[in-house]
């Protein structure tokens, strides 16, 4: 199966990959390098690793993800290519697989060249204040918002197997947003209840972004958010693996 | 081929699973913590009574790195040894609708964790913002010199001091307490430090510490904003001049030294 799979995932690669698509990177580029740049001008001390931290999970990463990630598989059902790629010997599930891995990829590429490439220009030559570079912390970040890509990434294709279109995206912000909504209604007005704070920890996979936070808070590990942020990849993978032999393809998701 | 096989739903599944149990056995398994944590209140008046300083723990609920100390960090032996011996140890929940809102305006707590050593009296001397490795955190505990600028004398000190060498006294004001570690990274550079030994006598004033809004009344200090200002006084109490640390003066401390120079000459 390895030589259909990989011959695929390069077909996938070169159909995510129009004209179009090279603006991503590119616009997020811009986007990125104006904020790293202005933190780098104006702050008295530039630790690498936060600036990384702050900047690719509040917009490198979820913006890469998201872009990528749109109608991942409910265009494949609408266009039918699902359906013709389903006549070979290939699964449903190694479908999703590589269907996933060749957008991760684009997003893994996307952070490269607007999540770390402008942090390391801007490192090297803008910096005026004090620079903070601690090798272990900077390479644990990165992990691990590349992990918090994957997270994105999975969630997306599980809503795309059961909404139609754009719509993996507009619910994934919907479900962010009440979430966070929620959890501020709890800690404003319930935040000594033990239930409801237990209730707070399952609203939306945080595990990853929590993690990055300690990690650059000075804790060595953090195994505990890290051990949340596993359980919810896994656990959306699954579903999403789940939901791909469940889906009608010749009606389409639609 | 099986077009529907579920092998890795199945195996990624289970996977979660076990993380999914691993996170919340670490996350929800009840620390154990021996320290006596009081309320602040409480402390004070220990502190006060027993002359020790006080370790103030300004935490949220739902704070990772706040669980973390208390799970890694607190239950260790020599952390509790320390705290308990040398020190009254007290807890403030951020988030509580009644003390927390007034304590964290008081301490101009803007993170957490924030950890606090007060004097006995309940003047701040040092604090740290974020997660500690317990080596750190013992270390931090165990200096006892702490930064510089928290050695400066008070202000009453410090305009006795500057009658007696016959020197004019230089008051640092920072907005928040936030601010001295940073605060103290501009002015403990060798040219600055040398400016001040030479001809003033230093005094530093934290605008939300407790009694001293009074002595920033005191000396005339600016309205609050998020600049550090410093007031070069003569030993009568009289302004001779004051301006704030911009960003030029922070990057470049030649700025600041010759300014201060101008007003210990003027």
């Amino acid at each position: 199966m390895k030589g259909p799979l990989s011959r695929l995932y390069l077909i996938e690669l070169r159909r995510i990959w129009t004209v179009a698509a090279a603006f991503v990177p590119l616009g997020l580029m811009l986007l990125s390098t104006l904020m790293f740049f202005t933190s780098g001008k104006f702050s008295k001390t530039y630790d690498v690793a936060r600036f990384a931290a702050s900047i690719n999970i509040s917009l490198v990463v979820p913006l890469a993800s998201s872009l990528f990630g749109v109608a991942m598989v409910a265009a494949d059902v609408k266009d039918g290519w699902l359906r013709t790629l389903l006549i070979r010997p290939v699964s449903r599930q190694n479908y999703l697989l590589i269907r996933m891995a060749a957008v991760y990829t684009s997003v893994v590429f996307t952070i490269v060249v607007a999540g770390i490439l402008p942090n390391v220009i801007v490192t090297n030559f803008f910096v005026k204040g004090d620079v903070v570079f601690d090798l272990g912390r900077v390479l644990a970040v990165h992990g691990v918002f590349l992990l918090q890509a994957l997270l994105i990434v999975s969630i997306l294709a599980l809503l795309s197997c059961w909404v139609p279109g754009v719509f993996n995206v507009v619910l994934l912000a919907f479900w962010a947003i009440c979430a966070s909504a929620i959890s501020g209604y709890i800690q404003a007005f319930h935040a000594t209840d033990k239930w409801l704070a237990i209730m707070k920890d399952f609203l939306f996979p945080d595990g990853f972004s929590k993690s990055v936070d300690a990690i650059n808070a000075g804790m060595s590990t953090p195994i505990a958010e890290l051990a949340w942020g596993f359980g919810a990849l896994g656990a959306i993978l699954a579903l999403a693996f789940w939901s791909i032999t469940k889906i009608q393809v010749d009606k389409g998701s639609e | 081929m099986n077009q529907r096989d579920t092998t890795y739903a199945k195996w990624v599944g289970l996977a979660a699973i076990v993380f999914v149990t691993v996170g919340a056995v670490l996350e929800y398994w009840p620390a154990s913590d021996a320290i006596r944590w009081l309320s602040f209140d409480e402390a004070r008046g220990v502190a006060a009574n027993q002359n020790k300083p006080i370790f103030v723990d300004v935490y949220a609920d739902w704070c990772g790195p706040c669980k973390a100390m208390d799970k890694e960090v607190f239950p260790n032996d020599s952390v509790k040894n320390i705290l308990t011996s040398r020190f009254v140890p007290a807890k403030i929940n951020g988030d509580d609708p009644v003390t927390g809102d007034t304590l964290k305006k008081q301490f101009g707590i803007r993170a957490y964790p924030t950890y606090i050593v007060l004097s006995p009296a309940g003047k701040e001397r040092k604090r740290h913002i974020g997660f500690f490795q317990k080596t750190e955190f013992i270390k931090w505990l165990n200096d006892s010199t702490g930064l510089q600028i928290l050695l400066w004398p008070d202000l009453q000190k410090a305009t006795f001091a500057a009658q007696g060498q016959k020197r004019r006294i230089m008051v640092l004001i920072l907005q928040t307490g936030d601010d001295i570690e940073a605060a103290n990274a501009v002015m403990d550079d060798e040219e600055v430090v040398r400016a001040i030994d030479k001809h003033l006598v230093p005094t530093l004033l934290v605008r939300g510490n407790i009694g001293e809004e009074k002595l920033l009344q005191q000396v005339g200090a600016s309205p609050k904003t998020g600049m550090r200002e410093v007031i070069v006084l003569e030993n009568s109490g009289k302004e001779v001049g004051r301006f704030f640390i911009n960003f030029q003066m922070q990057y470049d401390r030649s700025l600041l030294t010759s300014k201060l120079l101008e007003l210990a000459a003027k």
